[in-house]
């Protein structure tokens, strides 16, 4: 568990974008109507936005910096960094950020790469950037954060009403005088498969009997492509470190619990934040929550409630907010943030 | 009795359940509303409740009610010592 703070690193705006196409879980008919409402209101999600197969990740986060940009009155001249945390690359190389990069139409001198996290990304995209921009040097960065997956197989329940699409652009600027910005981060890959992905990469390339079907004991079926997810394993995680990481960077901010306006935790299910809000004891009108619309989207759940929940809140005045991201790795990173004139347009769709 | 108040505990967790209708030898699997959202309940009350965790597999070696109290307890044990 490491503690940290970043105190020439401003967070100047948030934009998030998803696509278009709606999908709902009432029409996942793999499951009985009965266990399918009972899941949606176990998991709290109803709807989920869902990309067309030309519509990558990047191209969302695309979408998201182009509606910042000129609402924070950057030149893309004065942008030195881009950090893209992603699970959904383009290609499998070069990085994706360098392909942005071009696309956003930013300086030869920009420094950009990509980082491979889900749940906990957009918080460790916060401390990654933000320490470029701190240590000099850098001006401005954008952070490009979010996932377009589709390992996800339709047929197993368990995790294919799970997940949805979409992606964020952070502009991030070095600053004399702003708030600062505390984190706590941990790692636990003793429990990596209890989120993973078996086949498709190095230690097990995708062969001819990747894609088989291989029925579950749950009901459905699921392929080597496809993601595991131990669902009981993810609970234990969850509770056994987030409330925990919390407090600490809580105490590190020198803030009570009861300090904070707003807890925006990445948004996996519903049942999960209600037991992280139990333990941290507050109410859920402080955990705004967007699964219902939106479902699970990696490292874009995070800015994509920002956007969706607190941007009028935001705009109003300051706001003291904690962000916690969570999940596979294992993997997590929580944020304190007090807000400062804080650009976030709406919800971009395309 | 502290297995009963584990009992109650369980009925208030699974969605379902009417309040009374368990005792401590309720073989827990067998009921009507145990399922894997059954599971992951149990699992939180748990921690909620006893501030222990226990994991899926752990549960496998347990058939009763009271199987699991006895490990949550056992583990409450071990982590006061």
């Amino acid at each position: 568990m490491a503690l940290a703070a970043l105190r020439r690193a401003r967070i100047a705006g948030v934009a998030s974008a998803v696509p278009k196409e709606v999908v709902s879980n009432s029409d996942y008919t793999v499951l009985p109507e009965e266990q399918r409402e009972k899941i949606i209101k176990y998991t709290g999600i109803r709807f989920r936005r869902w990309a067309p197969p030309e519509l990558c990740c990047s191209d969302l986060c695309l979408a998201a910096a182009e509606k910042l940009l000129p609402e924070l009155g950057w030149e893309r001249e004065s942008i030195g960094a881009v950090v893209f945390v992603s699970q959904t690359s383009d290609y499998p190389f070069p990085a994706t950020a360098q392909i942005l990069q071009d696309r956003l139409g930013l300086p030869k001198s920009t420094l950009a790469f990509d980082v491979n996290l889900g749940c906990s990304g957009y918080t460790y995209g916060l401390y990654i950037l933000g320490s470029l921009l701190e240590a000099g040097g850098i001006q401005r960065g954008l952070l490009l954060a979010g996932d377009v997956s589709k390992m996800h197989g339709d047929c197993d329940p368990a995790s294919a009403v799970l997940f949805g699409h979409a992606a964020s652009a952070t502009a991030m600027e070095f600053s004399e005088k702003t708030n600062p910005l505390f984190f706590e981060f941990g790692s636990d890959g003793s429990g990596f498969k209890v989120i993973y992905v078996p086949a498709g990469g190095s230690r097990a390339p995708v062969a001819a009997d990747s894609f088989e079907k291989g029925a579950l004991a749950s009901g459905g079926s699921r392929g080597a492509t496809d993601v595991v997810l131990d669902a009981a394993e993810i609970i234990n995680f969850t509770m056994r470190e987030v409330p925990l990481s919390i407090k600490r960077l809580l105490g590190s901010a020198d803030r009570a619990v009861a300090d904070v306006d707003a807890y925006v935790f990445h948004q996996a299910n519903q049942f999960i934040n209600n037991q992280v809000a139990r333990k941290l004891g507050i109410t859920a009108d402080k955990a705004p929550t967007t699964l219902y619309h939106f479902g699970n989207t990696s490292s874009a759940t995070i800015p994509l409630t920002i956007t969706a929940k607190l941007r009028e809140r935001i705009a109003a005045g300051p706001q003291k907010l904690v962000m916690s991201g969570f999940g596979v790795g294992l993997s997590w990173a929580s944020t304190y943030w007090e807000t400062d004139h804080v650009v976030c347009p709406p919800l971009v769709e395309i | 009795m502290p297995v009963d108040q584990f009992v109650r505990h369980f009925e208030n967790a699974v969605e379902g359940i009417t309040p009374g209708s368990l005792n401590p030898d309720t073989q827990y699997h067998k009921i009507a509303q145990w399922d894997s959202l059954a599971l992951l309940c149990l699992l939180a009350m748990i921690d909620c409740e006893y501030d222990v965790q226990v994991g899926g597999m752990e549960l496998k070696s347990c058939d009763t009610l009271r199987d699991i109290y006895g490990l949550v307890a056992a583990k409450k044990l071990s982590a006061a010592a």
